[in-house]
């Protein structure tokens, strides 16, 4: 269990947006600006589509708050 | 012990955050008689039901609120047609409106109709768009204030946490500000005749029936003016969507401005309320804003988490479901505890205590997922400049009466009024 566990830490994250959700709350740069950056016409840009690990934490946080539960993190 | 808990009761309403604990730690999935639903009261649990809007329908909303029940049969129901009939008698509108499938307001229904309705006017929401309104909101505070000042004794509530959020919401609609007495009158018969003792009542005893046709014959007069003179406002973006791409009927576009109205006013209303009142509880955290302002935005989303102004919603579970190990069979009426949710110890530590320091990231008051409050950024900017304003007085205030009368509702929770007069 413990190694499989390791795996996964060690995998590479991959962020998800679903656009037809989306509502450019701002969360998601609020909490996570290297990986997230809301435009000035409201669009999201996803700035690591594949984020360094060193990310985790805070990209996790940004999916748990993204009030319309628009993101996911894969890995 | 065993829990005895409905929504609907007295000792609720007066006090409902021992309830909450006691379910949270006994009865985290309770079937409440009185509710006739299944009550919800951990935050994990709250986000699941809130989130899988598959399993869990906004239809609920108008069983919940109206007496509707899921796929209607009026011949089943005679006692609901009779309430329907007299709501609808006197407007402009047909029964058929009210009752078809997928019909209903944008509180009331899931994707895909509630996305193509919410998507009318979502864009105009969003922290950048709402941040224009900030110069117009402080302009609305200032002259709020001004008035405050000037008085040795006020009541809050009338003087600033209901004019604010209903002045600026009617601007932002492209409604008279001025016919604002009309709106809070109108919104709040709505509130009491959905969720308070006009509910016990019959449409005509308790003056609901004649609120909605003043309501809706107001809005309907609106809606024609911006028909022929379209201007830049909500009202207009709703007519457009009625004539231009036909997604909204006229019933809908009447609704969705009274959801927009009532929504608007009432919860900010009440965030300001129970924020001033929890400050007047808490006078050290009161002298940690005052010394501090730069904790304002903190303290808008801890007075959300600690008494938050919508305490709960109904959901309706669309096939068998199991919430924590508890089998919830199809169609039935699940309630999800935004108040309770926050206030448990799993996720916030001490729950139960107003700390403006605390992160309060994460709290429900604003529900979560596809029916989030359209309006979280334009009620965040308005407890912002007004606790700007407010906060620094509030030292030199006190209570007349500490004793707090909550509105006429069990889903609307804020004072009725907050007495402060100068200290001598």
């Amino acid at each position: 269990l413990k190694s499989s566990r390791n795996e996964e830490e060690v995998e590479q994250m991959k962020v998800f947006v679903d656009y037809d959700l989306c509502e450019a709350n701002a969360i998601c740069q609020r909490v996570c600006p290297e990986a997230f950056r809301v435009e000035e016409d409201d669009t999201l840009t996803v700035l690591q589509q594949e984020p360094d690990e060193s990310l985790r934490r805070k990209l996790k946080e940004a999916v748990r708050l993204c009030p319309r539960q628009a993101l996911k993190l894969e890995a | 012990m065993a829990i005895d808990y409905n929504p609907f009761s007295e000792k609720v309403h007066a006090d409902p955050y021992p309830y909450y604990r006691a379910l949270r730690d006994e009865a985290p999935v309770y079937w409440s008689e009185g509710a006739g639903a299944w009550v919800v009261s951990r935050y994990e649990d709250v986000r699941h039901v809130l989130t899988e809007h598959e399993l869990f329908s906004s239809d609920a909303m108008r069983t919940a609120l109206l007496g509707i029940p899921p796929r209607f049969n009026p011949a089943e129901h005679p006692e609901v047609m009779e309430r329907l009939t007299a709501l609808v008698s006197s407007g402009p509108f047909r029964l058929e409106d009210l009752t078809e499938e997928g019909s209903g307001a944008i509180i009331t229904i899931d994707p895909p109709e509630h996305t193509v309705q919410r998507n009318i006017v979502n864009r105009g929401f969003s922290p950048r768009r709402i941040s224009v309104w900030e110069k117009r909101v402080r302009e609305i505070v200032d002259e709020l204030m001004h008035n405050i000042r000037g008085a040795r004794e006020f009541d809050l509530v009338s003087a600033l946490s209901i004019p604010l959020p209903m002045i600026v919401i009617a601007e932002v609609l492209g409604v008279e500000p001025d016919r604002r007495y009309d709106f809070k009158r109108w919104s709040d018969g709505l509130v009491s005749g959905i969720s308070g003792s006009g509910r016990k009542q019959g449409v005509r005893e308790s003056g609901f029936g004649a609120t909605m046709k003043e309501f809706t014959g107001y809005l309907q007069d609106i809606a024609e003016k911006r028909k022929a003179e379209p201007r830049d406002d909500l009202i207009t973006a709703l007519v457009r969507a009625e004539e231009g791409e036909g997604t909204l009927s006229a019933f809908q576009v009447i609704m969705f401005a009274i959801v927009l109205l009532v929504a608007g006013n009432e919860t900010t209303t009440n965030l300001i309320g129970n924020t001033v009142n929890a400050l007047l509880d808490h006078p050290d955290q009161l002298d940690l804003v005052v010394k501090d302002p730069s904790l304002i935005p903190a303290l808008v989303d801890e007075s959300l988490r600690y008494q938050s102004p919508i305490q709960f919603l109904f959901r309706r579970a669309t096939q068998d479901v199991e919430i924590a190990g508890v089998k919830i069979a199809k169609d039935s009426l699940v309630a999800p505890l935004l108040a309770s949710a926050n206030r448990d110890e799993r996720q916030f530590e001490n729950g139960d205590a107003f700390d403006i320091t605390r992160n309060a990231q994460g709290h429900v008051a604003f529900g979560l997922g596809v029916h989030y409050c359209l309006g979280s950024h334009l009620a965040r900017l308005e407890g912002r400049v007004a606790f700007e304003a407010i906060v620094p007085e509030l030292t030199g205030l006190q209570r007349r009466d500490s004793k707090v009368e909550y509105v006429d509702s069990f889903l609307v929770r804020g004072p009725q009024r907050i007495e402060l007069s100068r200290v001598a």
